[in-house]
């Protein structure tokens, strides 16, 4: 087996303390950062997979991102600047009125995970604060957003509208228990995802990668 | 006529009452005062927590940090010295508000062995620890055990409930937190003991979890629990229910997915929910309607709220007779 090969083993079952050697030994051994970065999205994208079926639960699949995010801790060095490399900046964040950070956490690692720049707005989020974010950040590809009460509907209603308001061209999904993809279409959201697992998948579909 | 709490606990013991009794209406509750304590000067709790409130509830504060590293919890704990609590004057103040008609119901926690953990130092880290530092995680749960068991001691010996609620959220809506070998090798013997302890002062235990933990439910009559409150509906909680008859006592039935929980539901709407409720998880009893899900005081809430407790006092007076 490949140290690239190995790598790409260790993630999917989070060998968070062998990654970073084996990230350093799969260069030595002449692979490219882009390819080695790219061999632990792809792994992401097994235990994303792994999660939706219910073959894994979320503590396998955090360390599993844990590990990769080692991984890429090594790689970051050699990977600034190098912007194709990225997927864009992803802003996430709970809608208002609603302080739930379980769903929009685990979304947010899985994103980061399949190749998106992070920018996590925390929980109870007011619509135009996500406006702000998108206009304070670079190349703002996605905007995830996140409800988990059925109380809060109207208010991810109106982070999506206000967001199409501002920037009719974003790409938005959106994401929580009462949210269905009926729902999602209705509100003029660009894209739904029932998990994490299928969040990262649903946001690179998005974009079009 | 039998009281509020001679009915209440005909269907908390899995049989048919007069009526379907309302967790919310029926029930007195009795909590001790130091899960809502906080430090005044770090706004945090016994666990070094620190809780942000809005109209819908209260949540850990996301930007804190209970401790930086899971073996930090032996020195950041402070965890209350029970038998220096003021047993008799919160004895007296619970007995003062309380109703003898009603069940007498002791919350033992709403967070415990599982999120405690997990509140303290994050979902991340929190989760991650089950694997990364499994001893460590263990021995935490198992003082949080000893902590809570030795609180069920004096429920017993000053408040003596009817029921001790106990909850934890080892599931989120769509489905489980944990596997079921990690809850067979970490968790349950846990939760094993508080629900003896429970048992060992003459109550009956009610577990409670916010999710979707339908697969845990033959776990959780294994090891004892009386009542499981499990507001997440769906096609799993029905199989079990057709299993297990009335020996799965239920508190909750309404669906907080219904069309009836969506923001400006029509009174027709949600009257019809409360017969759903009713007639899909209680039609031979065992069932403590709870409207898990209604929240906050909103004028959409209230309404719903005031239409769900009329329909109930309605159709489920008359539903067994």
């Amino acid at each position: 087996m490949s140290k690239i090969e190995e790598v790409k083993a260790k993630v999917e079952i989070g060998k968070t303390k062998l990654v970073p050697a084996l990230v350093q030994e799969a260069l030595d051994e002449g692979s490219t950062p882009a390819m080695i970065l790219q061999a632990m999205v792809d792994s992401m994208g097994v235990v994303g997979d792994k999660f939706s079926k219910g073959e894994i639960f979320v503590p396998e699949m955090l360390i599993a991102a844990k590990a990769m995010a080692k991984g890429v801790d090594v790689l970051r060095p050699l990977l600034a600047g190098d912007s194709e490399t990225s997927l864009g900046t992803c802003i996430i964040g709970t809608v208002a009125g609603d302080l739930h950070d379980i769903g929009k956490n685990l979304v947010a690692m899985m994103i980061e995970s399949a190749g998106f720049t992070m920018v996590d707005l925390g929980v109870d989020v007011p619509a135009e604060k996500f406006v702000e974010a998108i206009k304070e950040n670079e190349r703002v590809t996605l905007v995830a957003c996140s409800g988990l009460l059925t109380t809060t509907m109207p208010a991810l209603k109106e982070a999506v509208q206000t967001i199409k308001a501002a920037y009719p061209d974003q790409k938005v999904i959106v994401g929580g228990a009462p949210v269905t993809p009926e729902y999602a279409a209705e509100i003029g959201a660009d894209g739904f995802a029932p998990d994490a697992g299928s969040a990262a998948v649903k946001a690179k579909e998005i974009i079009s990668v | 006529m039998i009281s509020k709490r001679e009915n209440y606990l005909m269907a908390a013991q899995g049989e048919k009452p007069l009526w379907v009794p309302s967790f919310v209406e029926e029930s007195n509750v009795f909590m001790p005062d130091f899960w809502m304590a906080v430090d005044p000067a770090t706004g945090t709790d016994f666990c070094n927590i620190r809780w942000v409130e809005n109209d819908a509830g209260r949540m850990p504060d996301e930007h804190w940090r209970a401790m930086e590293t899971l073996d930090q919890w032996r020195e950041t704990v402070k965890f209350p010295k029970v038998a220096e609590l003021d047993w008799p004057e919160m004895t007296e103040r619970f007995k003062r508000m309380s109703d003898p008609e009603k069940v007498n119901i002791a919350m033992l926690n709403t967070n415990g062995i599982f999120l405690i953990p997990i509140d303290m130092i994050g979902w991340v880290d929190g989760l991650c620890a089950i694997y990364e530092e499994p001893e460590e995680l263990e021995a935490f749960i198992s003082a949080i055990t000893d902590f809570l068991v030795e609180v069920v001691n004096y429920f017993g010996e000053y408040i003596q409930p009817d029921i001790v609620f106990t909850g934890d959220d080892l599931a989120a809506a769509n489905g489980p937190f944990v596997s079921k070998e990690i809850w067979r090798s970490l968790y349950k013997p846990y939760f094993k003991r508080i629900v003896d302890a429970i048992h060992k002062i003459g109550a009956l235990a009610e577990f409670h979890c916010c999710g979707n933990c339908q697969f845990l439910i033959d776990e959780f009559l294994e090891i004892g629990v009386d009542v499981c409150q499990l507001p997440e509906l769906n096609e799993s909680l029905m199989q079990k229910k057709e299993k297990y008859g009335n020996k799965l006592v239920l508190t909750g039935g309404w669906d907080r997915h219904s069309a009836a929980a969506l923001p400006g539901a029509s009174e027709e709407i949600v009257r019809e929910s409360v017969h759903q409720a009713i007639d899909d998880y209680g039609k031979n009893g065992a069932l403590i309607f709870w409207d898990g899900g209604i929240c906050g005081s909103s004028e959409d809430s209230q309404k719903k709220m005031k239409w769900v407790l009329d329909e109930l006092n309605k159709y489920g007076r008359v539903v067994y007779q």
